[in-house]
């Protein structure tokens, strides 16, 4: 295989999730990583580094002496999400609208650029990375601890994930939802940047439904 | 002591939470069992499963081989805490309401009776469990796994407890404040059940933080 060993890792790691959401490993069911490797025909390393990468997801867990099993993961459990990170994203929006500089504006214009970047490539792995790094930064320009915590517990990063396979989405378009929420940041209107996040995290709750149902 | 045990263990809970917020344990200060068993002339039993609760609740943290030391908990995170129960809060009442049955509205009823009761015997930990637990059943009731995991990660008892400790509130006050709730929720009103719940916790949240301006 051509590919190098972290696009690997992620591609493995892809597989897996795209398995246990279609049912083919089902929740308790353990994931060996020899088996894994011979049937992918790589070595044991990227493999390793995938389950390692899963499990810190939270999508298996390692039971001594047992290897990794799948946990139980429900396309309830993603559709929950949304409505809860919707909330914490609205009071996100409404006090970093307060708070917005000129540095945070430059950062976020990074991130969008990053995502337009990686949209045109084709690199789903990038684009999600940043655009979670997108919406860290308003939780973070919040200015509230309490709210980043609860916020960092959704693990946005793994439950996108999961969308962004699930739904065929159109990556640049993905990119160009999130002006509209760079926006009214600039123009620091508490209301609008709130309402505008919460609309954001809802559109793709409600394309998640869509595509499971 | 006439106390019992689990009196005890709350008041040493109580005095423990007390000194870390008037700052007479000031975060990294060692937590010493057998120091606090001396000062207050109890056994240890208590004194340990106070420290166990103060840590499971995040005021302490103890480590290997080093014992227990004080976590550094501030006002500005204690008053970080409302806005983020007020908006979980609002979500859960406008999902509780549609799926509130009978059982539920009793349960919640006795959760208030129980409050008053508790008011009444001015016994301010049971107040506070009551009104933990009238709280998380609207939450459960709210069906969402995801939104009841996020708001137990809230520590919601622990800044009860510390409100409770630090404002002075009106115990009768605190009981009767859920009962707006309580017919919001009998009436399955989902924007109204949110709405209230919303103003409830950012109610109590500015009055904790003017009590802790004055503390």
């Amino acid at each position: 295989m051509a590919l190098d060993r972290t696009v690997l890792r992620d591609q493995i790691k892809d597989l897996i999730i795209e398995r246990i959401l279609d049912g083919t490993y089902a929740s308790g069911e353990r994931i060996v990583e020899m088996t894994l490797a011979t049937e992918l025909g790589t070595s044991q390393a990227p493999v390793r580094e995938a389950l390692r990468d899963l499990e810190a997801m939270r999508f298996i867990e390692s039971v001594p002496y047992k290897g990794s099993r799948v946990r139980a993961l429900s396309t309830d459990e993603l559709a929950e999400t949304y409505p809860v990170r919707a909330t914490l994203e609205e009071l996100a929006g409404t006090l970093a609208a307060a708070r917005v500089d000129d540095d945070l504006l430059g950062q976020l214009e990074n991130a969008l650029e990053g995502m337009r970047r990686s949209a045109r490539a084709g690199n789903v792995h990038d684009q999600l990375a940043h655009d979670v790094r997108f919406h860290e930064l308003i939780v973070e320009a919040a200015g509230n601890r309490i709210l980043l915590e609860a916020w960092r517990a959704l693990r946005i990063e793994a439950r996108t994930l999961v969308s962004v396979i699930k739904s065929d989405a159109d990556l640049l378009q993905i990119a160009d939802t999130h002006r509209v929420i760079l926006d009214a940041l600039r123009d620091r209107d508490e209301a609008a940047a709130g309402k505008q996040l919460r609309a954001h995290i809802e559109l793709f709750g409600a394309t998640l439904d869509r595509d499971a149902g | 002591m006439t106390l019992q045990r689990s009196v005890m263990r709350d008041q040493i809970k109580e005095l423990v939470i007390q000194r870390i917020l008037d700052g007479h344990y000031r975060p990294g200060d060692r937590v010493v069992e057998l120091q606090l068993v001396h000062e207050l002339g109890v056994s240890q039993a208590p004194v340990r499963e106070a420290l166990r609760d103060l840590e499971a609740m995040r005021f302490i943290e103890s480590e290997p081989y080093r014992g227990a030391r004080v976590r550094e908990v501030t006002p500005g995170e204690l008053n970080e805490t409302y806005p983020v129960r007020a908006a979980l809060e609002e979500l859960a009442g406008q999902c509780a309401a549609a799926r509130a049955d009978d059982r539920v509205v009793e349960l919640l009823e006795q959760q208030v009776r129980l409050m008053r009761e508790s008011a009444a015997a001015r016994d301010q930990h049971g107040l506070l469990v009551h009104d933990a637990r009238f709280h998380e059943i609207i939450v459960e009731t709210a069906g969402n796994s995801v939104l009841l995991e996020s708001w137990a990660g809230l520590r919601i008892e622990a800044y009860t407890l510390v409100s409770l400790i630090t404002s002075h509130l009106d115990l009768a006050a605190v009981a009767a404040a859920h009962a707006p709730i309580v017919e919001a929720l009998r009436r399955r009103d989902a924007g109204l059940t949110g709405k209230v719940l919303r103003d409830h916790i950012e109610h109590f949240g500015s009055t904790l933080i003017g009590g802790t301006h004055h503390a």
